[in-house]
């Protein structure tokens, strides 16, 4: 490959050699560090085909007339002999290279910009950050040190558990892996001080774990907002059983309690009904940073309509992207016609809206105990009215009310 | 001296010059100027350390050698390429031969 390249640059020439000692002419070609290639025997001609290069060619005019030989043309190729035929134009040749320039130039900026593995966190939120960060669009490529972004995501976002930053031709790549739920909750926990684990809400404990504290109730205890199920205050007993000393610790441990929750929905039967016309219409812009040039500008006036745009960004190399866009921008034309739902149809979009209601429990892993719903469809509405009961976390944290100081502070009153 | 004498002591030397290099290990590319010709399978064949092409046609190429002429007999015999150090000849070989 290689070579080919080094024997195009410099040119070569497909000939046809006849005459009395061509062997001899070969040899002395090879003697005098002429190269010679794919030589083939031409019988029609009653001599030899092959190639030479154009440094090769001038040099064996001596040798020509010592062996009483002749080459003959049958091909050019290669650099030297594309611009002599092109000399004539020079502008053209000025237009290449001010193209490469330009290419050469745009290759030295990230023109792409790729977010994967984000769930919590939006791909606008990181092209903003990253915008933040004067590391956008257009950002000269010397001027990105990934390891420093890699560092830099992690501190500003809790949620991002690693992360990878790379740069391929002209495109940023962001690799993102989220932390679970669970670490965010951990990492909201007091961790000095004197702390009781309260309820959240009203329920019924459906089970407790006391990891550190005084547990203050028990499972099947019925609980109300803001009452204490564990304590921060250990308290150290003596021979009689009566408190000598008390210690104050951050309480740590799982409650879990049973909650009622209801959710209902009222779904009229008529509604308005997106009805397609059938026109469509498409229109191409180009777009060269941000500057737009419209190839194909819109011509329809729709009074409603839906647009879909679609961006092809040129990539003249694998991940070697520039800053030219090609927006194609779909339209639909539509009018809002009034429909009514069937009676099916009606209940079909309720349930798929008590299905998200469970959804919300279901993939937080809370266990649901008993769900009831109930559908009631007339002419003009559908009502569904749910009840369900789940258990759900109680945990949440407040200061530890401490003994001593209370008394103390009544003493002196 | 006569000629068939003279041609004798000339075939003497290489052999005395072969004999010292076998004594000393060098290889008889190096010390007699040997060719070397390496065959990748039936299609392919190098030679190196040669003097020229003799006569050439797409079914025999005959090459000088420092002490022998070495043909090559084949069909769609080339030249793929052609220097001062080696040349490689592409084709279907039938058989390499050797003369004096």
């Amino acid at each position: 490959m290689l070579l080919s390249i080094v024997k195009f640059l410099q040119g070569y020439m497909h000939v046809t050699l006849t005459g009395r000692a061509k062997e001899r002419f070969l040899n002395l070609c090879c003697k005098k560090n002429i190269l010679i290639w794919n030589l083939v025997p031409n019988k029609e001609a009653g001599g030899f085909d092959f190639c030479i290069s154009l440094k090769g060619f001038r040099s064996s005019k001596e040798l020509l007339k010592k062996t009483h030989t002749n080459l003959k043309i049958r091909k050019k190729c290669g650099l030297p002999f594309l611009m002599h035929r092109y000399r004539a134009r020079k502008l053209f040749a000025l237009g290449i290279f001010l193209c490469i320039l330009l290419l050469f130039g745009c290759s030295r900026y990230v023109w792409k910009i790729e977010v994967n593995g984000t769930s919590s966190l939006s791909e606008d939120m990181i092209l903003t950050w990253l915008e933040a960060q004067e590391k956008s669009f257009g950002t000269k490529k010397s001027e990105i040190d990934c390891a420093a972004l890699e560092a830099a995501l992690r501190s500003d976002y809790d949620v991002v558990a690693w992360t990878s930053v790379k740069l391929e031709g002209t495109k940023l790549t962001v690799d993102i892996q989220e932390s679970l739920p669970q670490d965010e909750k951990k990492a909201d926990l007091p961790q000095e001080g004197a702390w009781d684990i309260v309820a959240s809400e009203d329920a019924t404990i459906a089970s407790i774990y006391t990891r550190q504290g005084t547990p203050m109730v028990e499972k099947g205890a019925k609980v109300s907002k803001g009452a204490v199920l564990i304590s921060g205050r250990l308290d150290i007993m003596d021979d009689n059983g009566e408190v000598a000393n008390s210690r104050y610790v951050v309480s740590d441990g799982d409650v879990t309690g049973t909650v009622k929750r209801t959710w209902e929905n009222e779904i009229p039967r008529t509604y308005q009904k997106k009805d397609y016309t059938g026109e469509t219409e498409t229109s191409y812009t180009l777009q060269f940073g941000s500057f737009r040039l419209p190839i194909k500008p819109e011509k329809a006036a729709y009074s409603a309509c839906e647009t879909m745009v679609k961006d092809y960004q040129l990539e003249i190399l694998k991940n070697l992207y520039l800053p030219v866009h090609l927006l194609k921008t779909t339209r639909k034309a539509y009018v809002y016609k009034d429909a009514t739902y069937t009676k099916d149809e009606v209940e079909a979009l309720a349930k798929e809206g008590w299905e998200s209601f469970l959804e919300n429990f279901t993939q937080k892993g809370l266990p649901i105990i008993v769900k009831n719903v109930k559908i009631d469809t007339d002419e003009t509405k559908c009502s569904i009215r749910g009840s369900l009961k789940a258990e759900v976390p109680l945990v949440t944290y407040a200061p530890t009310e401490r003994v001593r100081e209370t008394e103390e502070l009544q003493e002196t009153k | 001296m006569t000629r068939k004498h003279r041609a004798n002591k000339n075939n003497q030397i290489p052999e005395r010059g072969s004999r010292l290099a076998d004594g000393i290990g060098l290889p008889r590319d190096v010390s007699c100027g040997a060719a070397i010709i390496t065959v990748s399978g039936r299609r392919e064949l190098v030679v190196e350390n040669y003097k020229g092409i003799v006569s050439y046609d797409d079914e025999c190429i005959c090459i000088q050698t420092k002490d022998c002429k070495v043909t090559v007999s084949g069909c769609r015999l080339k030249v793929d390429y052609y220097t001062n150090e080696e040349m490689k000849i592409v084709g279907l070989i039938h058989q390499i031969c050797y003369e004096v």
